[in-house]
Order: C-alpha cells, then sequence, then structure tokens
C-alpha cells in the first residue's frame, strides 16, 4: 500500500510541474488570444467585452490581404534561397572527416553567440548607399548609382536569409550526413551519371532534412519583424509586423489577435503538410 | 572523486536557486532603493543630466523611452497602473490622461524652478491653467534637404509629393504629427477627422508614403547623416544634429503650416515614487539642467533661465527660435477622443 | 592524370564554396570586433583605431544595467527550464496519465510556432492577470520556450536509456527519488547539459518575447541595442559583445579540446 502510494507521490510529482506549465503558460494564453479576437477594441488599448466577428472581416480589406500575401511570398522566396545555399554547404561538410565537421559546424553555432541586433547592424552599415558593399560595385563599375539595398524589401531579404541560413543548416545537415553512400556506390555501379543518382537518390534522401529546414525557415520568417523593422526602414513587410503595429501602434489588441490566430492557422497548416509528408516533429528542433 | 562532484553540482544548483530567488523578488521594486520610473521619448533627455542628477539626488532613474506617442500609449497601458511614476509626452495626451485618473494634479509647491519658465509658454489649450502639467521642450517639424544633392527648395509639404523623389525621405513615426502635416498640407485643421479630411490625408499619404524611404522616429538625422535619405521631414532638432556634421543640410518651415507640440511633464496618480518624481521634474527645470539637456538636444526651451545660459547661438538659430510666422502658422494637436482611432488605424493601414 | 586533376579542382571548388558561406555569415562578426576599435562615437563610419571603449563600456550604467539584467534572467530561465524540463521528460516518457497527448502537443507549440505570437499571447496574458511586467514576468517567459527544447535534448538521451537499470535499481532497495538521483540522472547527463546550454544560449539573445514581457528598469541585453540601433551603436557595445563572444569560444574550444583528449585517451 505504502509502495503504491510513493509510487503514485513520485509519478505526480514528475508529470505536475511540466503539464502545469504547459497548461498556464502555453495553452491558457493560446485560448486567451483566440478569445481575444472575438472581441472589441477599448479605445486605448485592452478589450471590451462583447463577440463580433468584425476583426476577421477587417482583415478581408484588400490592403491587409496584399500584406499577408506580400509577406508570404517573401518568405517562400527567402526559404528558397537558403534551400539553394545550405545544400551545397551541408553536402561538402558531410564529405569531410568527423574533426572537420566538428569544426565547420561549431563555425555555424557560434554565430549565436553574437548578438543578432548587432550583427544586423553591422549589415546595415555595410549594405547601405555609402557602405562597402556599393562602394565595391561601383568601383568594379558593375552599377553607377548606388543600390538601394538596405531599408528596402532586398535588405529584409538578406537580413531574414542571414538570420535563419543556419536553422537550414542544422536540420538539413543531419540529414545528408545519414545518407548511406552504399546506395550511391551501387547506383554508380548500375550505370547511373552522378547527376542522374543525384537528382534520383540523394535528393528524396535528403527529404526530410530539406522539410524540417524549410519549415524551420519559413515559420519564423513570417514573425520576425525586428529585421524588418531594422532593415526594411519600419515598413511592414511581414505578417509580424502586421501583429506589432496592432498591439503597439493601433492598440487593436483584438484585431492584433485575429491576425496571430490566422497565423496560427498557417503554422498548423504548413506542419500538417509536413507531417502527411512523412516528418517528424523531432527533426524540426535540429537536435 | 564522486562525492566531490555531487558536492560542486549540488552548490551549483544551491547558486543558481539563490539568483533565481533573488530574480523573483528583484522582479517588484525594491523597496530600500530609492527610484524613479521615467517614460519619455527616445534622444531627449542626456545621459549626463540623468547621472548628474542621480548624483545630486541619490535617486536612480529607469528610464522606458518610446519613438511614437502610440508605442508609448501601448507601453503605459499594457503594464500595471503606477509603474511608470512620471511621463513625459505630447501635450494632447493630458485631457485624456487627467480624464481617466492617470495623472494626478501638480502639486505646486514641490515644485519651485517653476518659475523660470516662460509665461507665454504656459497655460496651453490642453490643459489652461497647467493644472496637471508643465511643458518640458517643444518639438517643431522641418523639412531639410541636403543641397548638394537636391537641387530644389522644398518649402512646401506638395513639393514633398514630386515623383522624382521616390524612396529619397526619411520621416518621422508619429502618426499624430504626420497626420497633422498632411491636414494642413490638405488646407484642413491639423486636429480635423471629418470623413474629408480623412479622404484629403488619405490622398495625400498615399502619394508621400512611396516616396519615404525609411520611418524612423529615433533618430531621422541618421539617415540624413549617412547619406542615405537626401530629404527629411523631421523634428528640428534633429535637423539641426545633421546639420552639423551635413552642413550642406538647409531646413524649411513649410509654407501651409507647421507642426509644433509641446511635450509635457506629468506625475501619475497611482505612483509609488511621487516625491522622487517632483524631485526629478524640479531638478529639469533648474536653469543649468535645461541648457545642458538642450545642449545635446536643441528643442524649442521654455525656461528662460535655460535660454540665457545657451545665449545667441540659440537665439540666432530657426530650428531652435522658430520665427514669428512659423510659429503663427503652427497647429496645435487637441485630444480628440474616439477620432484618435481613426488616424492611427489610416496610419497602419497605410505604412502596410 | 586528367582525373585526378578534375577531383583536385572540384575538391578545391567544394572548399571555396564552404569558405564563402562561412565567410558570409562571418563578415559582420568580424565587422563587430573591427567596429570596436573605432574612433567615432556614432559608429557608422569607420573612423580610427582606439582600445578606449574596451576601458569605458562598463561605466555605461545603461549597458551594465541590461547586461546583468539579461544573466540574471538567462541564469534563472535555464535553471527553472532544465528542473521542470527533465524531470517532466523522464515523467513522460515513464508514465501515461490523462491530458499525456495534450501536454506532448503542447511541448511542441513554442519551438515551432512564431515567437511573436508567443509573446502577444503572454502579454495579453500579464495583462490579464495584472501582473507587475518586469524580471519576474521575463523569467516566466524565458522558462516557456527554453522547456521544450531540453525535453527534446532529454528525451534524445533517454531513447538509449536502458529501464532495466532503474528496476534494478529500485529492487536493490532504493526509493523513487534515490533512483532518479543515483541512476537515471546520471546516465542523462549529457542531454541535460545540452538541454542547459540550449536553454542559456537561447535565453541570452532573446528578442522577440523579452520585448512583449519587459518592463521599466527590466530591459535585457539585446533589447538595449535594439533600442540603440537606430540612432548609432557606440563602440562600446561593440567591444562589450566582442568580449563575450570571445569568452564563448574559449569556452567551447576549452570544451572541444577536453572532448578531443577523452577520444585520444579511449575513455569516451
Amino acid at each position: 500500500m505504502k509502495k503504491k502510494f510513493k509510487s503514485n507521490l513520485a509519478k505526480f510529482a514528475m508529470i505536475t510541474p511540466i503539464s502545469l506549465w504547459m497548461y498556464i503558460m502555453v495553452a491558457l494564453p493560446f485560448l486567451y488570444i483566440i478569445l481575444i479576437s472575438f472581441m472589441h477594441p477599448g479605445t486605448y488599448g485592452g478589450v471590451e467585452l462583447g463577440v463580433t466577428l468584425d476583426n476577421y472581416k477587417e482583415l478581408l480589406n484588400p490592403l491587409y490581404l496584399v500584406t499577408f500575401g506580400r509577406s508570404i511570398v517573401m518568405s517562400t522566396a527567402v526559404t528558397c534561397v537558403c534551400l539553394l545555399l545550405a545544400y551545397p554547404f551541408c553536402y561538402f561538410v558531410a564529405k569531410k572527416n568527423d574533426i572537420q565537421k566538428k569544426i565547420l559546424m561549431s563555425c555555424i553555432m557560434i554565430t549565436f553567440c553574437v548578438s543578432m541586433i548587432i550583427r544586423l547592424f553591422m549589415w546595415i552599415n555595410l549594405l547601405r548607399s555609402e557602405g562597402a558593399v556599393n562602394h565595391f560595385f561601383i568601383n568594379i563599375g558593375w552599377i553607377q548609382v548606388p543600390l538601394k539595398l538596405v531599408y528596402s524589401n532586398m535588405g529584409a531579404m538578406i537580413g531574414l536569409i542571414y538570420m535563419l541560413l543556419p536553422f537550414m543548416i542544422l536540420p538539413l545537415f543531419n540529414s545528408i550526413e545519414k545518407i548511406d553512400y552504399t546506395i550511391l556506390e551501387a547506383a554508380c555501379d548500375l550505370g547511373a551519371k552522378p547527376f542522374q543518382s543525384f537528382i534520383n537518390i540523394t535528393i528524396p534522401l535528403t527529404k526530410p532534412g530539406i522539410f524540417a529546414g524549410s519549415v524551420m525557415v519559413f515559420i519564423p520568417s513570417m514573425g520576425l519583424y525586428f529585421v524588418t523593422d531594422l532593415m526594411g526602414g519600419s515598413k511592414t513587410l511581414v505578417i509580424g509586423n502586421l501583429i506589432k503595429n496592432q498591439f503597439i501602434t493601433a492598440r487593436n489588441w483584438p484585431l492584433g489577435a485575429a491576425m496571430s490566430v490566422i497565423l496560427m492557422l498557417i503554422t498548423y497548416l504548413l506542419l500538417k503538410a509536413y507531417q502527411m509528408a512523412g516528418g517528424s516533429m523531432d527533426d524540426l528542433s535540429g537536435m | 572523486m564522486k562525492k566531490m562532484w555531487k558536492r560542486i553540482v549540488s552548490l551549483v544548483i544551491l547558486a543558481n536557486c539563490a539568483i533565481a530567488l533573488l530574480a523573483g523578488c528583484g522582479g517588484a521594486q525594491d523597496a530600500s532603493k530609492e527610484e524613479v520610473n521615467l517614460m519619455i521619448w527616445t534622444e531627449y533627455i542626456p545621459d549626463s543630466v540623468i547621472e548628474g542628477f542621480e548624483k545630486e539626488t541619490g535617486v536612480v532613474v529607469n528610464m522606458t523611452t518610446y519613438a511614437s506617442p502610440d508605442e508609448m500609449l501601448a507601453k503605459l497601458k499594457s503594464s500595471k497602473e503606477g509603474t511608470y511614476d512620471m511621463i513625459i509626452c505630447p501635450e494632447n495626451y493630458v485631457p485624456i490622461f487627467s480624464g481617466d485618473g492617470t495623472i494626478e494634479e501638480l502639486d505646486k509647491s514641490k515644485l519651485s524652478n517653476m518659475e523660470n519658465l516662460d509665461p507665454s509658454l504656459l497655460g496651453r489649450e490642453n490643459d489652461p491653467e497647467n493644472t496637471f502639467s508643465l511643458p518640458y521642450m517643444f518639438a517643431t517639424a522641418v523639412i531639410a534637404v541636403d543641397t548638394d544633392v537636391i537641387s530644389e527648395e522644398i518649402d512646401s509639404y506638395d513639393k514633398l509629393l514630386n515623383e522624382a523623389y521616390k524612396d529619397q525621405i526619411v520621416a518621422i513615426e508619429d502618426s499624430r504629427a504626420m497626420y497633422a502635416m498632411a491636414a494642413m498640407a490638405k488646407g484642413f485643421d491639423a486636429n480635423d477627422t471629418s470623413d474629408e479630411a480623412l479622404a484629403a490625408v488619405e490622398d495625400y499619404w498615399s502619394k508621400l508614403f512611396p516616396n519615404i524611404h525609411v520611418f524612423d522616429g529615433t533618430s531621422p538625422k541618421t539617415e540624413m547623416i549617412n547619406g542615405e535619405c537626401p530629404i527629411g521631414l523631421m523634428y528640428g532638432a534633429e535637423a539641426l544634429l545633421a546639420q552639423k556634421e551635413v552642413p550642406s543640410i538647409k531646413c524649411y518651415y513649410p509654407k501651409e503650416g507647421t507642426y509644433m507640440g509641446a511635450d509635457a511633464m506629468m506625475i501619475t496618480s497611482a505612483s509609488g515614487n511621487k516625491e522622487n518624481a517632483y524631485t526629478l521634474m524640479n531638478y529639469i527645470m533648474d536653469g543649468d539642467v535645461s541648457a545642458a539637456i538642450s545642449a545635446e538636444f536643441p528643442y524649442v526651451n521654455p525656461n528662460l533661465k535655460a535660454l540665457n545660459v545657451l545665449g545667441s547661438d540659440y537665439a540666432d538659430n530657426i530650428l531652435t527660435n522658430p520665427p514669428t510666422e512659423a510659429k503663427e502658422n503652427s497647429c496645435t494637436l487637441k485630444d480628440i477622443g474616439d477620432e484618435t482611432s481613426k488616424i492611427v488605424n489610416l496610419w497602419t493601414k497605410l505604412k502596410g | 592524370m586528367i582525373k585526378q586533376k578534375k577531383k583536385k579542382t572540384v575538391g578545391a571548388l567544394r572548399n571555396l564554396y564552404i569558405m564563402l558561406l562561412i565567410l558570409f555569415l562571418y563578415v559582420p562578426i568580424a565587422m563587430v570586433v573591427l567596429f570596436s576599435f573605432n574612433t567615432s562615437e556614432m559608429n557608422i563610419v569607420f573612423e580610427g583605431f582606439t582600445l578606449k571603449w574596451y576601458g569605458s563600456f562598463y561605466e555605461n550604467r545603461t549597458l551594465m544595467e541590461s547586461l546583468e539584467n539579461t544573466l540574471i534572467i538567462a541564469v534563472a530561465s535555464t535553471f527553472i527550464s532544465v528542473v521542470i524540463g527533465t524531470i517532466g521528460a523522464v515523467g513522460l516518457g515513464k508514465y501515461d496519465f490523462f491530458g499525456k497527448k495534450m501536454v506532448d502537443a503542447l511541448l511542441y507549440v513554442p519551438i515551432v510556432i512564431p515567437e511573436i505570437v508567443l509573446g502577444v499571447a503572454l502579454l495579453s496574458l500579464f495583462t490579464l492577470m495584472d501582473l507587475y511586467m518586469g524580471l519576474g514576468t521575463m523569467i516566466l517567459g524565458h522558462v516557456t520556450f527554453c522547456i521544450p527544447f531540453v525535453v527534446i535534448s532529454v528525451r534524445a538521451r533517454l531513447a538509449g536509456f536502458d529501464k532495466s537499470l532503474e528496476e534494478a535499481s529500485m529492487d536493490l532497495g532504493g526509493n523513487h527519488l534515490a533512483t532518479f538521483c543515483n541512476v537515471t540522472l546520471p546516465l542523462i547527463m549529457p542531454g541535460v547539459v545540452s538541454g542547459a546550454m540550449l536553454s542559456m544560449s537561447l535565453s541570452l539573445d532573446d528578442i522577440v518575447i523579452s520585448f512583449f514581457c519587459s518592463g521599466p528598469g527590466s530591459t535585457t541585453l539585446p533589447l538595449k541595442i535594439l533600442d540603440m540601433v537606430k540612432h548609432g551603436v557606440s563602440p562600446e557595445v561593440n567591444a562589450l559583445s566582442s568580449i563575450i563572444t570571445f569568452i564563448i569560444i574559449i569556452c567551447i574550444s576549452l570544451d572541444a579540446g577536453a572532448q578531443l583528449k577523452k577520444v585520444k585517451l579511449g575513455t569516451i
């Protein structure tokens, strides 16, 4: 009897803290946000009770739809560029020996040690009209007038790609590293050209990594408002900007909540698609 | 070996526990430390003045800054009452805050330095008896042009709409100030939110925004100094600071009317550090302190004693001492209650 | 012969690509260090060489305050999330209970959801509960997004864990607590440590959640830098960042060196 009690106590002690925390700090806030999205905004912020669909109707306004669309297009572009840049990198590194692999991947991890903001600030310095990049291109004669690289869509994209590239590299590398090279050798023996085996074998084998990396880049790219704030000239370029504007500038919490709900829905749909394509949630954390 | 390892681990855990507890307790205000929580625009009070205050009084100042009044309101409303002790923000918020009890009547007996202020600048429309607030500084918005890059004299809001200036302008982020300027550009009153005024402003903004390269409410001078934007629609003080670095910058008060607003100092009713807030407010109104503030952030200063200290530099510069016609052709922002949301909604929609 | 040459050029091109990508990632970091020696305070153009910022950055009161806040929050959040996460991971692996699937699903939410949604959700909740926004709310927010990473990290380690060891310990007379401390914990320690390190690094540089959970006097270093970025980041910040980076690189190298030694001695 005593043993059963002690056993139950142990079980209780182990699962309660985490369950409580998840329910109170994750489930509850999200439920509250969904609730707020159906309420009226107070004049100077906050919410007033009363159920309404006005907020969602407001979102159908073309101006918002256009921003949502632009944001998704930008996220897609960022994801594709990250994939194209990261794949060769991971592929080449995977062929190196153990120590070199560890060093190169540590290099990637170390970039997280320097504050994101200050790294972005340095990019602004590099990319502005009188910055090093423009100087370089003007000197070699590729352009005559400095490009407005920063405070523009381009600047925001460069910022997002820079920030999210490591998130593509980590899951992708995990996946590419696990490729069984004997399969490729077998294909070669059977007469396949390198290019053929790459398309037909390597890429499908690394699908989990490609999907995981894409998800880990696409979803945050919709919400990283400070990157677009800094590099995009404080113009609203991604959904995250819209939400932040509603909560901070417009003080229209219900509308901001409605936008958050839409963002959550997009995330959920994306994850469902990911799972249906065979992805596992654990891959997403890059472990 | 194993026991020693266990001991080290337990010590580390204990140390972490202690820090975590301290942090948890430190989350609430430390009762033994004298402090005052100030809410103020970015780039509006020099660190040297804060340090001087802290040295002289021993009171620690926790400064929270904002780059636009909307941000200020959001921060204020999303925090517990009494989080902030003193607020310095545009004067049109005085009726709002006095109306809902956020701020309290000023006890003038604790503000001896009040006599330094120019009486003609007191008693403004938003607080005729200065019951709740006293002016801090006055800000104007001017058009700054880098004459090395732009040859035209841009002395009116209308000229800013020129398509040749696409992506050339840096503008402030203040929705009410920008609305006021757009309304004046179209011949309406700065506080007019009638449907016609809204439509006119929407028309103006939809032509202006494509020309705006960056919105920067914190430091628009940066974009003019580093050559990113040759045209600026910004606060007079920022323009002056930009001019110091880039002498080719020339500034104009727009013909259609100037945005000129006072920022007011207020004390919150739920404040837990009222005495310290009064000390700080009085400190700011001291002649030398006020002069030090303006030396770093050259806004229009209402403190007569400070103006004496600042001398002819201040009196002669049109940016720190606006000419009479600019003053007369200027607007004052008034509290428009619920109508404010119309402005903010339009701003949020068009900005993106 | 030609094939060998071709292989060599291909190899060289591969290395070039790797180098270029790493360069792309490191150019701003190099600039951070470079500009920490800048004589110009506005730090927009590099004007001259000086070491003075390394001597003066700790006198910048607001900067030091935000650093202090960042460290307190990071340590506290890491500790709390490691404790809750480790125990939780073991518990989730061992037991079945009502709502287990829900908790499992909720665990992935902070990882995949855009931070801003979590940020505004927490802000709304804190406002509803009328909490004083400060270090406390920051820690609450940080722990929320750190716990899932700890859980996943520990779970990965638990996967190869032999349950019979726990049973053996119980059979030999150990109670649950003793079993956990003496058997389970040491075996999953690498997972706990990597979860802790991950939590620490996430918390140190967090921006979005911190932005929405902060109050007066509880600014963190990244938020302070965000504030400063618009009007020129003083080289003091560069100096501070360079020092932090340097310390972390040293720690990682020491750890790598220790690991290398273990491999060489064959004790791994």
